[in-house]
């Protein structure tokens, strides 16, 4: 979705320049949720304030909402059909390779170092043998890294 | 029905707020409140929105809201969930959107960022688990999960072909 993003806002509209879009990017990741929704609040409250952002918020979720809606409803009428499960039974697998193929991608970017390694093996860990609630490992993860990564830096020196 | 709307709104709201790395992440969230801890879903009807969340436009996260909430308050359950997942971001970009030059500079915050990236990837290797296992447990599904990745890693087809041609192949394995 991004790039449609910066198709029509940078480059269409030019509401946004491109070292705004940058920065968007970095808020977008550092804050929860879904990286569209979070553009179109900032860039919402940027253009026209807290009317902006809710606005393009809404802008943003109506089509997907109204689209699951209607998927949600014709589904729940048609779901003993034949072909329909036939239909899931390919797209679940499919949808298990969509997610390892994510992973991969993201773990390339994210994992820089042992200690990544370390902690995103850590949290699978802590869910599948602990049984951990997500709220916690989140929670353990944020804090063990920011410990680690604050020390790291005490004794590098200034620069990360 | 009050009480259940407030429920779905307030674990989605949880479910929104701990959303790092969009997506994808949620799902351990997703399955630990409404599967297990609410068991307002079974697995089989989780691994159904997923798969419907993946095909629609939309972010994921928002999608896979809409309908768990449909599925468990029928028309006010989807707006109330959905607007629970979407309300931490609101309230955390509105907060913050001022102090931005600030935040972006703290050396805190950036270790903070630094240590969510490896535990989002721990969430979707767990995601990863939480959905491979009940679904790859025929060789039928093995096959199409195998032949969905390589396509998807030969990065020349889009996903949603890539779901399509899965489809296809459910029909005719099955």
């Amino acid at each position: 979705m991004l790039p449609l993003i910066h198709r029509e806002i940078v480059f269409k509209k030019h509401w946004v320049s491109e070292e705004s879009f940058c920065d968007i990017l970095g808020v977008t990741q550092a804050v929860p949720g879904a990286m569209a929704i979070n553009s179109a609040i900032f860039i919402g409250y940027d253009l026209a304030g807290v009317r902006g952002a809710l606005i393009a918020t809404l802008g943003i979720s109506l089509p997907s909402f109204l689209i699951i809606l209607g998927i949600a409803a014709f589904f729940t009428h048609f779901s003993e059909s034949r072909v329909i499960n036939e239909v899931f039974s390919g797209i679940r697998p499919a949808v298990v390779a969509l997610i390892a193929y994510a992973g991969l991608k993201l773990g390339k970017a994210a994992l820089s170092d042992w200690f990544g390694y370390f902690m995103a093996g850590g949290v699978l860990l802590l869910h599948l043998i602990f049984g951990l609630s997500p709220f916690f490992t989140i929670m353990i993860a944020a804090i063990t890294g920011t410990v680690y990564y604050k020390i790291l830096c005490r004794k590098r020196g200034i620069g990360e | 029905m009050t009480s259940l709307l407030l429920n779905l709104f307030i674990t989605f709201f949880m479910i929104g707020a701990f959303s790092f790395g969009g997506g994808y992440a949620m799902i351990p969230l997703i399955q630990n409140e409404i599967i297990l801890n609410h068991q307002w879903l079974s697995l089989q009807q989780f691994l159904e929105i997923i798969a419907i969340a993946e095909m629609t436009p939309g972010p994921v996260a928002i999608n896979s809201a809409t309908y768990v909430g449909y599925k468990v308050a029928g028309i006010p359950g989807s707006v109330v969930a959905t607007l629970g997942v979407i309300f931490p971001s609101l309230i955390l970009i509105l907060l913050l959107a001022r102090l931005f030059r600030r935040f972006q500079s703290s050396s805190w915050v950036s270790a903070i960022i630094r240590s969510i990236k490896p535990a989002v990837i721990g969430l979707i290797l767990t995601a990863l688990f939480i959905l491979g296992r009940p679904v790859l447990v025929d060789l039928k599904a093995i096959i199409i999960g195998i032949v969905a990745f390589c396509l998807l890693m030969g990065e020349r087809i889009h996903p949603i072909t890539v779901i399509a041609i899965s489809a296809g192949m459910g029909i005719i394995f099955y």
